[in-house]
């Protein structure tokens, strides 16, 4: 029989759409829990899989893995609070249309695309994994460096208001991630002899606090009785024929972003949601509201940050080096049932591959059903009295922080933060830059000091990819903050003949 | 009686004051320069402070080239920098708008302080009693803080919620709480 | 209510404790469950090993021991909070080779707080170049490396992968630059992307990539062959006297005891030789290596001896 019929027949009994049917429980919990991520959930789970068959065993991991990417988008768009990291870009235009009264709307495309993204990156895994890997191999740290650089050129396009107090805001994040040890020579930094911050702010207390304890602690402190709360306003759930129109060019651009990111190790779908978001942005005729509640920005975060699905699992069965911290963990599970990721595997196991894609479609497309149908159910919750809500949202955070590291500090990290996040909100100064500071700051510092121990500083510029994507920031910096300025001069020119 | 309860229920607790319009939807926070120089003002000396700590890095190994110190160092010039050019703007130029936030209130902030106050006592009593008797006794709190007076909610939400995270982490996940 | 089923119950408790070796007073250890802290998150090796020896001792002892995850801070947030719990043998922890290297780079941390239970794997460090590197063995490579600079990848600052780097160019005299990256995986990447020429990795992080053949490994940094590599020579074996391993072991609370002490040792010992243990660890490279309490302890003061010269 063919590899193909073998693989799709494997996954067809009963037992493994039982697992399946587990991991999706699973994974759409601890997705939408803040806090708890799809590591976490992989590495517990992979505990009791160990025992089970292997396809059994991957259809419970990486189920779990596919509905949590769809449970955390839930969080940031209902009460601005990232499930995971995953979908941090998801708040930026989310969390504002459930605000105007389009949650409904916003959960549908969010659901939709992100299904749309980790298809088309199974269909990339499935056919062409072995030369992608190889362009994964590609990136060393100089090519990280010219990366990371790109991307602090977000900063600009996210700080909508003024680009002064954003780019402060971005700075602050990048100090903020700089707490802890030295990336190289291992020297505490900023720790004034405080243990627990040896190993840094812990990152998900970080954006928790950031984004929705300071969300929470604002209504608290300016919600006034009888008003009417816009988010039980669902409003319409379909997107039209126009809007359908309008996120396929985004969802595009994105997926295309996600692919690329997915494949480089180290990085993963935090950093795809961002840039997809940006480069959506770029190419959009309604830049000026991204951030403000529009459909394309959503649509395009989240497919950039699906997929990586494909692309991290494209690097970890191609190349045995896991993609994402997931694939990390997935990895040992997987040597124990005995497959052995690298490049013979497509050569030895095709039969294995298929049906690792169709585990994932499969995965994606139920996890998609569910969504869908269950979505007015999950939306009704927020009809509750915001006192019910108000305190959900603060256990859950509160829990689920907890859950990262069983220890208080990190509790106290996310109320700290969750203060300054509001104190930040009141004064303007917006926080997604400072997330961005706090993913990229370490991989800028450590990458370059790598890449000088290595090559010294002609490495940064002798290297074809390095070299180029150097080159196209520079580009891409003088026209992100030439642009505001001429938008501003073209504004004045269009005034003044009135 | 039972009436009012429901309504002050349904609002978050805090009721109407006679000054203050009832049925206002939004409320938009007034700009205000002397904040914009204080943020400006504070964002400056916090920069300085960083500048000042990242120079006294101890290096273990002795530094040179890249240090440790090297990226904290630039980052915080770029900090008094951009904290100097706010302060500038924030004096001299028009006042930013924010009528994207909405305007505080006192009875919001006694609620803020008030639920802040309450997660950080939860925190330590998670830490000395446990989870659970510390999860449930929070929640009720919480609840009435925020305004619930009814019985039945103030019993049942707190142990339903309670069970489900503590089945969630300690059952399900194995995560003990 | 005297059901058979309750007697049945009654027997198979009873018939477990004696079982298991405990005594027959109601206070005899172990009573109550046992907390077994990991200082690493949940999926890596530390944890992978813990939750495989957590297993055999609640078999073994008859009671349930929970594991808990408490990462941070190169480990010591979990040392510092199993040293101030109880030394009554109810909270044990898993201690990697960081027990060895923490007091040399700055941490609050003290060997003497411990009661050593046991030495229970060990994980040694390999040194592996690309398919397509010119170097097949340790020599050609350390040659090649007294006329030119090598830059050779590991996991982090201040790990025993970076140790071996540092300490086979001190012995050598080879230009040997070691590049801390954040983790294994993003190492053997840059090696296998020839961005650096060699990785000093860990058995479980190399061994895909070498029974795929896109990695040559060199040398093992161990006193015997590694069954994950076979036909690789150790470093001993090619002229090279050097050990590194990622090795780890169980601990207590200083002052546990040495009754209680006798019990868990004794269950330590029976955990890390049972079969369930090896087909939970040797997948992922992890060799079962068992030291009694005491030698442990004396192999830690010789490998913390070893850091100091390393890393100060």
């Amino acid at each position: 029989m063919s590899p193909f019929i073998d693989g799709i027949m494997a996954i067809l009994e009963p037992t493994v759409m039982l697992c399946i049917g587990a991991g999706v429980i699973i994974g759409m919990l601890v997705g939408m829990f803040p806090g708890i991520t799809a590591t976490m959930a992989v590495a517990l789970a992979s505990s009791f899989t160990m025992t089970l068959e292997p396809v059994q065993g991957l259809a419970v991991l990486l189920t779990i893995y596919v509905a949590a990417n769809f449970g955390d988008r839930i969080p940031s768009i209902l009460i601005n609070t990232p499930g995971t990291p995953a979908s941090i870009a998801t708040t930026f235009d989310g969390y504002p249309m459930a605000k105007n009264g389009q949650a409904g709307l916003a959960l549908i495309v969010s659901a939709l695309v992100s299904a749309i993204g980790i298809i088309a990156s199974m269909v990339l895994f499935s056919t062409a994994s072995v030369p992608l890997a190889q362009l994964a191999l590609k990136f060393g740290p100089s090519e990280m460096f010219a990366v990371v650089i790109l991307a602090m050129t977000i900063m600009i396009s996210i700080s909508s208001k003024s680009i002064a107090k954003g780019l402060l805001a971005g700075v602050i994040g990048l100090f903020i991630a700089t707490i802890g040890r030295d990336p190289i020579t291992g020297d505490a930094r900023f720790t004034f002899g405080i243990r627990d911050l040896n190993s840094g702010l812990d990152f998900i207390a970080v954006i928790i606090g950031l984004f929705g304890i300071a969300e929470l602690l604002d209504q608290l402190l300016t919600h006034r009785p009888h008003e009417v709360k816009p988010i039980s306003a669902l409003g319409r759930w379909w997107p039209t024929k126009d809007e359908y129109k309008r996120i396929a060019k985004p969802t595009g651009i994105a997926a295309l972003v996600g692919l690329v990111v997915g494949i480089i190790p180290g990085a993963g779908g935090d950093i795809a949601g961002l840039l997809g978001w940006d480069r959506a942005k770029a190419a959009s005729k309604t830049k000026a509201s991204f951030g403000k509640g529009n459909i394309e920005g959503i649509a395009a975060a989240d497919t950039a940050s699906s997929a990586t699905l494909g692309g991290s699992l494209t690097t970890t069965m191609a190349l045995g080096i896991p993609g994402d911290s997931v694939m990390a963990v997935m990895i040992g599970s997987m040597i124990v049932w005995g497959i052995q990721p690298g490049p013979s595997l497509f050569v030895n196991q095709p039969s294995l591959v298929v049906t690792i894609t169709a585990l994932m479609v499969l995965a994606t497309m139920i996890t998609l059903a569910i969504n869908l149908v269950r979505m007015p159910m999950m939306v009704k919750l927020l009809d509750m009295p915001v006192h019910y809500i108000w305190t959900t949202v603060l256990v859950f955070c509160l829990v689920g922080t907890y859950a990262t590291t069983n220890n208080m500090f990190t509790v106290s990290i996310m109320l700290i933060f969750g203060v300054i996040g509001l104190v930040l909100k009141r004064c303007g100064i917006p926080a997604s830059p400072i997330v961005l500071g706090l993913i990229l700051g370490p991989l800028a510092e450590s990458n370059l000091r790598r890449s000088l121990l290595i090559d010294g500083p002609a490495g940064l510029v002798n290297k074809p990819i390095s070299a180029t994507l150097l080159t196209l920031a520079c580009i891409a910096i003088v026209v992100a903050l030439s642009a505001p300025i001429l938008a501003r001069r073209r504004a004045r020119q269009a005034k003044a003949p009135l | 009686m039972a009436e009012q309860e429901k309504l002050a229920a349904s609002s978050g607790g805090v009721k109407a004051l006679p000054d203050e319009p009832a049925g206002d939807e939004h409320q938009p926070a007034s700009p205000s320069r002397r904040m914009e120089i204080a943020t400006a003002s504070v964002a400056l000396a916090l920069a300085l402070l960083a500048l000042v700590l990242s120079r006294n890095i101890h290096l273990r190994m002795g530094g040179g080239g890249l240090d440790p110190k090297w990226w904290p160092t630039l980052l915080s010039s770029a900090a008094i920098a951009l904290s100097t050019v706010l302060l500038c703007f924030s004096i001299f130029a028009q006042t930013v708008r924010r009528d994207d936030l909405e305007s505080s209130h006192r009875d919001g902030w006694v609620r803020m302080l008030s639920a802040l106050a309450l997660s950080a006592l939860y925190v330590f009593a998670w830490w000395t009693t446990g989870y659970l008797v510390a999860t449930a006794l929070y929640l009720v709190a919480l609840l009435w803080l925020f305004g619930l007076r009814s019985w039945k909610g103030l019993i049942i939400f707190p142990l339903v919620t309670t069970a489900f995270i503590y089945g969630l982490f300690q059952i399900l996940l194995k995560v003990p709480l | 209510m005297n059901s058979p089923f309750i007697k049945t119950i009654a027997a198979v408790s009873i018939i477990s404790l004696v079982a298991a070796g405990a005594a027959f007073a109601q206070d005899a250890f172990p009573s109550k469950d046992i907390t077994f802290v990991v200082q690493a998150a949940a999926g890596g090796a530390s944890d992978r090993t813990s939750r495989a020896i957590a297993a055999e001792i609640e078999k073994d002892l008859g009671v349930s021991v929970i594991v808990e995850n408490r990462p941070g801070a190169s480990g010591t947030v979990a040392f510092a909070h199993v040293a101030e719990q109880p030394a009554d043998g109810y909270t044990i922890g898993f201690g990697p080779v960081e027990f060895a290297i923490a007091e040399h780079i700055g941490y609050d941390f003290d060997r003497s707080d411990y009661t050593y239970l046991g030495q229970v794997m060990n994980s040694p460090v390999v040194l592996a170049v690309a398919a397509n590197s010119p170097y097949s063995n340790l020599a050609e490579f350390i040659e090649a490396a007294k006329t030119k600079e090598l830059s050779v990848s590991n996991s982090g600052a201040a790990s025993a992968f970076a140790a071996t780097a540092f300490t086979l160019a001190k012995m050598t005299g080879a230009q040997i630059t070691p590049v801390p990256f954040d983790g294994g995986a993003p190492a053997v990447a840059a090696a296998l992307g020839n961005h650096v020429d060699a990785v000093t990795a860990g058995a479980g992080e190399t061994a895909t990539a070498f029974a795929d053949g896109t990695l040559k490994v060199l040398a093992i940094f161990a006193d015997e062959a590694h069954p994950r590599f076979p036909g690789v020579q150790t470093a001993a074996e090619q002229g090279f006297d050097l050990q590194f391993g990622a090795w780890g072991g169980i601990y207590g609370p200083a002052g546990i005891p040495d009754d209680v002490r006798a019990i868990l040792e004794e269950s330590i010992r029976k955990a890390a030789a049972s079969d369930a243990f090896l087909e939970a660890v040797t997948p992922a490279g992890i060799l079962p290596q068992y030291k009694s309490g005491a030698d442990w302890e004396a192999f830690v003061a010789a490998e913390s001896a070893r850091y100091d010269e390393v890393l100060n």
